[in-house]
């Protein structure tokens, strides 16, 4: 085993996946890496105890310019999720730094919780089970409509929508897609009709996203946007809560300009104890969990470590969020590279 | 000329009056009568439906004794698919055509069954309530949670329901096993399911849904012996009737955690009890018999009423006859 200048370190972690660290400190031990595990509250904490740190796994806690700014041996910065919407990914660009993610864990699990929202909202659940259970048996007829010919708008192509896709497909909806990257031969190919973000959202019964948090898409849909979505339509967001700005969808549901919504995510999380969402019936929350199946976590642990082994033994580092980057060289050590 | 026709509809849903009112003029325009009308006891069903040759029946029972009373009943028409509530022999013993509207909410019922699957394995339920309640974030909660690829998904009975579940079952990642007695093996395995004996369908499954129909021989199929082979994991759908289970033995199964759920659009009693224990859980969804209602499912309903009339007026072989082998009474019974 050659000796290795490498530290992991993580800063706060999810408590729930306690084994997932336990079990990377044993691994990367017999890697020959440190394993620095500390829970900051603040940025000068972090960047006091990060000061080792040629590894950083991010889980939520922010990592700011002035974090990237002052941790002068780091190299590989590895999001513990999907999202990397808490990385400053520009500021690490600038200063060498690979960004990378666990990209590919969760897509079957948030794509089955996204259909789930879906069929969930379509039939009315929330409505009916509450009604049962206040004495209404049959209650009254409310439109439910089938969902074979309806149709299924995602907003974004990425790995998520498309498994969302095919399994859409599979219940009998009609997909279509408004990519951000220029994914129109992907959507073809899946049998998807690309549309613009504005028909999209005239034409679907339910609206999907699945885009990644960045300053461009933060309230990708604000007040025109939500205004063009049809009175019959559902709204689904497993992504991230700020791609919607919250208080115009309060108002619209409030309103029912459109029939409900489907959320995982919030814009602020936790939410007030009170959010105004929280009294409505057409509205279903489920306060992101649409990732944390049993089987996630152990994909999820896979996929750290076949960045990290790229990363320590000198090979392209994979799940690269900014390809662009020209990773600092340090002597006696081989270069980094991407993928 | 008189027609010598009459129709009858005793009872119906309110929530789809319009329904009737659009058969009473499809049929006014053929110059048949339809009488629409409320009835709560035997007497005055065979009083009020005397003169009818063509019965819609919704829910009401329409026993032996109504049956025989009734001379020149040639049609009877289960309003929905199920027709529990008719005497099958009853009406073949006499020479009558037992008809239901057998597919018009097939696709509505699976697509419904999927979503209690879907909604029970998220435990979008108890998310949606611990929200409410203030908890977030909910990782932790309603564990274990599993992904739905390549669990499995067991089919009590492969009619249309059945495999317009299994279907959409396997484009979601699910695998599908189907018991049905009445198929051969081979007939299950060419729609891509595994056809299984009951006993090991309850212990392989992830999600038992039923679909058959309710009979003496079906009532309380799954009992406490049947609940029993299921895993701790499993979950039990019934979008076909309530009486297929045995409540009481359910109750006690998911408040021992001896099965991780219920979605259930059936109870045993509709409307249920308010004391139904079911009703107080929260590993379980209940809908209130709400599968098949969809709006196109209600305009798919008044087509198929109106093309099992059509068979019967022009003469032609009755579609949707549940009872194929009835002698149908002949001209020399008089009609009116």
């Amino acid at each position: 085993m050659t000796q290795t200048h490498h530290t992991l370190f993580a800063a706060n972690y999810n408590p729930d996946a306690m084994q997932v660290y336990n079990d990377l400190r044993v691994w990367l031990a017999e890697r020959n890496v440190a394993f620095v595990l500390r829970e900051c509250t603040s940025e000068a904490e972090v960047i006091q105890q990060a000061q080792p740190a040629t590894i950083y796994l991010a889980y939520k806690f922010p990592v700011t310019r002035n974090i990237i700014t002052q941790l002068p041996r780091l190299q590989l910065l590895l999001s513990s999720g999907s999202g990397y919407d808490h990385i400053d990914v520009t500021a690490a660009t600038e200063h060498g730094i690979i960004v990378a993610n666990a990209a590919t864990h969760n897509v079957e699990d948030v794509a089955e919780h996204t259909i789930a929202l879906i069929v969930s909202c379509a039939r009315k659940f929330g409505a009916l089970d509450h009604a049962v259970r206040q004495g209404q048996w049959r209650p009254p007829a409310q439109p439910i409509y089938r969902f074979r010919g309806q149709t299924l708008g995602l907003v974004g192509f990425g790995r998520i929508a498309r498994t969302v896709a095919g399994m859409a497909k599979g219940l009998g909806l009609r997909v279509i897609a408004h990519g951000l990257h220029g994914s129109n031969d992907r959507m073809l190919a899946d049998g998807v009709e690309p549309v613009g973000l504005d028909t999209l959202l005239r034409q679907s019964d339910f609206v999907s996203l699945h885009a990644r948090l960045t300053p461009e898409t933060r309230h990708l849909l604000g007040e025109r946007e939500l205004r063009a979505i049809k009175p019959t339509a559902y709204l689904i967001n497993t992504s991230r809560g700020a791609l919607v700005d919250e208080a115009v969808l309060v108002r619209a549901l409030t309103e029912r300009r459109f029939a409900g919504a489907g959320l995982d995510v919030l814009e602020s999380e936790p939410p007030r104890k009170d959010h105004p969402l929280f009294v409505l019936e057409n509205v279903i929350v489920t306060g992101h969990s649409a990732a944390s199946t049993v089987e996630a976590p152990l994909d999820w642990q896979k996929e750290w470590r076949l960045v990290l082994e790229a990363f320590i033994s000198g090979n392209p580092v994979i799940n690269v969020a900014n390809p662009e980057v020209k990773p600092k060289i340090f002597p006696g050590q081989p270069p980094a590279r991407v993928s | 000329m008189a027609n010598l026709h009459h129709a009858i509809a005793a009872n119906y849903d309110k929530r789809v009056s319009w329904v009737y009112d659009s058969l009473r003029q499809w049929l006014a325009a053929k110059g048949i009568a339809l009488t629409l009308t409320e009835v709560s006891n035997i007497e005055q069903v065979i009083e009020q439906a005397r003169p009818a040759d063509i019965f819609l029946a919704y829910k009401l029972a329409i026993t032996r004794p109504v049956i025989a009373a009734l001379p020149n009943l040639r049609l009877l028409m289960a309003s929905g698919s199920g027709y529990d509530h008719i005497d099958v022999n009853a009406a073949t013993e006499y020479g009558i055509a037992v008809t239901n509207a057998a597919t018009h909410n097939v696709e509505d019922v699976a697509e419904h069954t999927l979503t209690l699957i879907l909604a029970c394995g998220r435990k979008i339920r108890l998310l949606e309530r611990a929200v409410r309640n203030g908890e977030w974030p909910c990782a932790s909660l309603g564990q274990p949670r599993h992904r739905f690829l390549g669990k499995t998904v067991g089919l009590v009975g492969f009619g249309n329901i059945g495999k317009a579940v299994a279907w959409r079952a396997k484009g979601i990642g699910f695998r599908a096993l189907a018991y049905d007695p009445y198929l051969s093996p081979e007939a299950i395995q060419a729609k891509g399911v595994e056809s299984v004996s009951m006993v090991e369908l309850l212990q392989r499954s992830d999600f038992v849904s039923l679909h058959l129909r309710l009979s003496e021989s079906t009532r309380h199929l799954i009992g406490k012996a049947e609940l029993d082979l299921m895993s701790a994991t499993a979950f039990l759908i019934n979008t076909g009737r309530g009486g297929l289970i045995d409540e009481r033995a359910l109750v006690s199964s998911l408040a021992d955690g001896k099965i991780a759920g219920a979605g259930l659009d059936v109870l045993e009693t509709e409307p249920p009890n308010p004391s139904n224990a079911l009703l107080v859980m929260d590993n379980v969804i209940v809908t209130g018999h709400a599968a098949g209602g969809t709006v196109e499912s209600i305009e798919d309903w008044l087509k198929e009423w109106k093309s099992i009339i059509e068979s019967y007026l022009t003469g032609n072989a009755i579609m949707n006859l549940v009872n194929p082998e009835v002698r149908r009474r002949t001209a020399d019974v008089p009609i009116s």
